[in-house]
């Protein structure tokens, strides 16, 4: 067997492994009985039905909302950063650099935690729920944001600026007729970057969440103390089908393959 | 004064970084420095005072049960990086160097994962490794087992929980170092004579190891801090410092020595990204 | 028998085609150049002689052997790229001992024939350098060194001194000619520099679109050029229907000579320091250029005067 149709093999093996557990969750969420078996006997949508109860569905909004506000917030607090760092030197430029990338370098987990600490004793424990985890959640999305939106800036080509100025465009009108429009699919991409992250965490949410007040990841992760059931396996696929489905529709108009090698750049 | 690019002096920058770093210093660094100082001073019936003390350290270096807990996620953490690197790096191989016109759904398809969160995941091997489970169910009916294994809760499943949840990290990491490497240099070593497999032991292989260290790092970094996987998947025998964070923050309620924890690992996840800040270097000047 | 021969190579990706049927024949201790424009097929040429990809049809033979399936390392080829591909991670030295480690040589013979390749190129004491360490000009010796030192059957240079500016490259020109023919093997060099294929090659094959417009030593391909593209290509001509005459083999008189001669009116002259370049505009409504040396003694014209363009007959060459 030649060494390419190996890996193939071998490829195809990893595949199973990666994609295993998350489709024998959605076999088993139509599963008859209320047991975990796999393959599953019997077809059922019971779980569905119960998956799409209020008792699902409102973790399952609060989540979406969540994801929104801290999108568009971080969105908007990327912009004007991640310009000044990539445009400007400034005494306190790589402190700054540092400060943005912070979230991104230490654990979720941490960040939740000193946030916790923080609310408690500047006695805004009211806001422990949304707006802690709005805030919790604008913080560490944030460095995606900026980083997207660094790498189109970076991307640009160098004197487009420079082209706009000599035909007579003030700075503010470069920036919105030349620049803003150039930059538009990483302004995108670090907003979609920022939902999914925000809808997917855990780390941080769990620390800054109140009855009522929880996203849907803290809410399965609460569930499964008391073991399993197939509805959690039908929420669970709701959970993936959302940001697939957002991404999906994004990288069609605008494109996400640019951003996500972004490891390598430097904001 | 701040220097943009043309050389003249302004407030510009000042103004534009005001609220970002308004909100990244209130909601960011000052969290970080409360519990720094927290896990310096010392806490009575579960409130803090403004003793300080380094017996929450000591505490946590003295007991069985914590030290356990620091071995684990450390054995955790390295298990997975060697993991999702033997495993990451055929896959990424493959996605870079394979020419079927599926290429971008192949890559979609490896990274598609990280769209569902890691409670997500988790549960999928809940599932396959409970006592009544789809792994437990095969091994039963193909007489492999006589009597259901109880594979979780232990530290084995968090490794594979984590292994699977952090593939796709690995495999990112490791396509962008192959991407680094110049398509030339294959084809002159198969023209000096190095058949495909030599070709890739003696040029491929040793030029993307910073690719390889950075994917492991990368991998070791999110595991040691990993809470939901272990959470799922492990139980209060099998600890490790984000569970035992948890344990003290909400159930013990004990905030200093939380908080000690908590910059235990965060000094542990710094060291680690500082090593892969230096191995990005050497990379780039290969 | 030929060294290397192609027969009826084309080369298709979907419908585009980058080589249209190529018949060639390289002699032993040639030195041939592919020479076109960039997308002619020359590039693509090389890749199909080092075996980088199949060919979509036609045959390749080396030594009178069929290659044609075979992968880059059963060939016995050299290759040096454009790029120089020297691998980052070894030495100069072990760059070099790369193809004699494949290859199996004994350590004593393998470091025995480093040396004497790094001497060969000039770059002897160099050889624990890494490639990051060296000069552009030093990498590219470093890439032939490497190529020469396994003795294959047949050398391939792809474009390899296009990277170094002027004084290097004409420098390397002659370097590699010279130890090409200290050598005597078997090359295929690949430009779209005409100065560097006449220079260098015993012979040339103009390229076009995909195939080879003409094949023949450098006098061949200047003075007899077998088509309307290589006399373009190569230097400049001025042509009257099938008739082409070459700007330095015709003069600017003030009457009609015996041969070829046009009257026309001097519409701009160009000082080239060396030579002195005459845009004249013909009776006939023709363009035409006169290349003249810039010799005290020869009659000075000026734009706007009013000349004769001769050439004789042995000057003017029919295109078939």
């Amino acid at each position: 067997m030649s060494p390419w149709a190996a890996l193939r093999v071998v490829v195809i093996g990893i595949y199973i492994f990666m994609l295993g557990p998350i489709l024998i969750t959605a076999a088993v969420s139509f599963n008859a009985s209320n047991r975990s078996q796999f393959p599953p006997r019997g077809f059922s949508l019971q779980w569905w039905e119960r998956a799409l109860s209020a008792e699902w569905v409102d973790p399952l909004w609060f989540s979406f909302k969540l994801g929104c506000a801290a999108a568009v917030i971080s969105t908007l607090l990327a912009l004007p950063l991640a310009f000044a760092l990539a445009r400007y030197r400034f005494p306190g430029r790589a402190a700054m650099v540092a400060l943005t990338l912070g979230p991104l370098m230490l654990p979720a987990l941490v960040t939740g935690v000193g946030l916790l600490q923080l609310f408690q004793y500047a006695g805004w424990r009211e806001q422990i729920g949304f707006t802690a985890l709005l805030v919790g959640h604008v913080v560490i999305c944030l460095p995606f944001a900026v980083r997207t939106v660094a790498i189109s800036l970076h991307a640009l080509p160098p004197n487009v600026e420079l082209a706009a100025a000599s035909l007579g465009a003030s700075r503010a009108r470069a920036l919105w007729h030349v620049v803003f429009p150039l930059i538009k699919s990483g302004i995108v991409a670090g907003a979609v970057f920022a939902f999914v992250h925000s809808f997917t965490d855990v780390n941080l949410s769990l620390f800054l969440v109140r009855p009522g007040e929880q996203p849907i990841t803290v809410k399965i992760l609460g569930f499964l103390e008391f073991g399993f059931a197939p509805t959690l396996a039908a929420v669970s696929v709701i959970t993936l089908l959302l940001p697939l489905v957002l991404v999906a529709v994004v990288e069609r108009i605008t494109g996400l393959g640019d951003f996500i090698y972004g490891e390598r750049e430097r904001v | 004064m701040a220097r943009d690019h043309g050389g003249v002096t302004s407030a510009v920058p000042w103004l534009l970084i005001a609220a970002p770093m308004a909100v990244l210093l209130v909601f960011f660094a000052l969290p970080n420095a409360l519990l720094l100082s927290a896990s310096f001073l010392k806490s009575e019936s579960q409130q803090l005072t403004s003793e300080l003390t380094l017996e929450n350290y000591a505490f946590l270096f003295s007991k069985p049960l914590y030290i356990w807990a620091f071995i684990r996620t450390f054995i955790v953490g390295v298990s997975v990086g060697v993991i999702d690197v033997v495993l990451g790096y055929p896959l990424a191989y493959f996605l870079v160097r394979t020419r079927s016109r599926w290429k971008g759904l192949l890559i979609a398809l490896a990274l598609a994962p990280l769209l569902a969160s890691v409670v997500v995941r988790t549960y999928g091997w809940y599932i396959i490794l409970n006592r009544f489970g789809v792994a437990n169910d095969v091994l039963l009916g193909l007489g492999i087992t006589q009597e259901r294994i109880a594979f979780m809760p232990s530290t084995g499943a968090i490794v594979i929980g984590l292994a699977h949840a952090l593939l796709p990290y690995t495999v990112l990491t490791i396509m962008g170092a192959l991407q680094g490497i110049n398509p030339n240099l294959e084809r002159a070593a198969m023209s000096l004579g190095a058949s495909r497999t030599r070709t890739f032991f003696h040029v491929v292989l040793p030029l993307s190891l910073p690719g390889i260290a950075g994917g492991f790092i990368l991998a070791f970094s999110i595991a040691i801090s990993a809470y939901a996987t272990p959470a799922i998947l492990g139980g209060p025998a099998t600890q490790v410092m984000a569970t035992a964070i948890y344990g003290f923050m909400t159930q013990l309620l004990d905030w200093s020595i939380g908080a000690a924890l908590a910059v235990i690992l965060v000094v542990c996840s710094m060291a680690l990204l500082y090593a892969a800040a230096r191995m990005g270097a050497k990379q780039a000047a290969l | 028998m030929s060294e290397l021969k192609l027969a009826g190579i084309e080369k298709r990706y979907g419908q585009s085609v980058a080589v249209a049927g190529i018949d060639l024949d390289v002699r032993d201790g040639e030195f041939m150049t592919l020479l076109g424009p960039s997308g002619c097929g020359k590039t693509t040429t090389l890749g199909l002689i080092a075996g980088f990809f199949p060919p979509s049809a036609g045959e390749i033979y080396v030594k009178g052997k069929p290659v044609a399936g075979l992968p880059p390392f059963r060939r016995d080829i050299g290759v040096v790229f454009q790029d120089y591909a020297l691998f980052p991670h070894m030495t100069a030295a072990e760059n070099v001992a790369f193809g004699l480690r494949m290859r199996k040589v004994s350590a004593a013979e393998t470091s025995q024939r480093v040396r004497e390749a790094l001497e060969l190129v000039q770059l002897s004491g160099l050889g624990e350098r890494r490639p990051l360490e060296l000069s552009g000009g030093q990498r590219q010796r470093v890439a032939l060194a490497r190529a020469l030192v396994i003795r294959p059957a047949v050398l391939l240079l792809d474009e390899p001194l296009s990277n170094l500016d002027l004084k290097l490259r004409e420098e390397m020109r002659v370097e590699i000619a010279s130890l090409q023919r200290r050598l005597g093997i078997t090359t295929v060099f690949v430009t779209h520099d005409q100065g560097e294929a006449l220079v260098m090659s015993d012979r040339v094959a103009v390229m076009n679109a995909g195939r080879i417009e003409q094949v023949g030593t450098p006098a061949d391909i200047y003075e007899r050029p077998a088509t309307r593209f290589v006399a373009e290509f190569i230097g400049r001509m001025n042509f009257f229907g099938t008739i082409a005459i070459r700007p330095e083999r015709a003069r600017l008189a003030s009457s009609a000579g015996d041969g070829f001669s046009r009257r026309g009116t001097v519409k701009q002259v160009l000082y080239l320091g060396a030579t002195l370049e005459y845009h004249l505009n013909l009776e006939s409504g023709e363009r035409a250029i006169v290349e003249a040396p810039n010799d005290a003694h020869a009659p000075r014209y000026a734009a706007g005067d009013a000349v004769w363009f001769t050439a004789p007959r042995e000057s003017c060459y029919e295109l078939k």
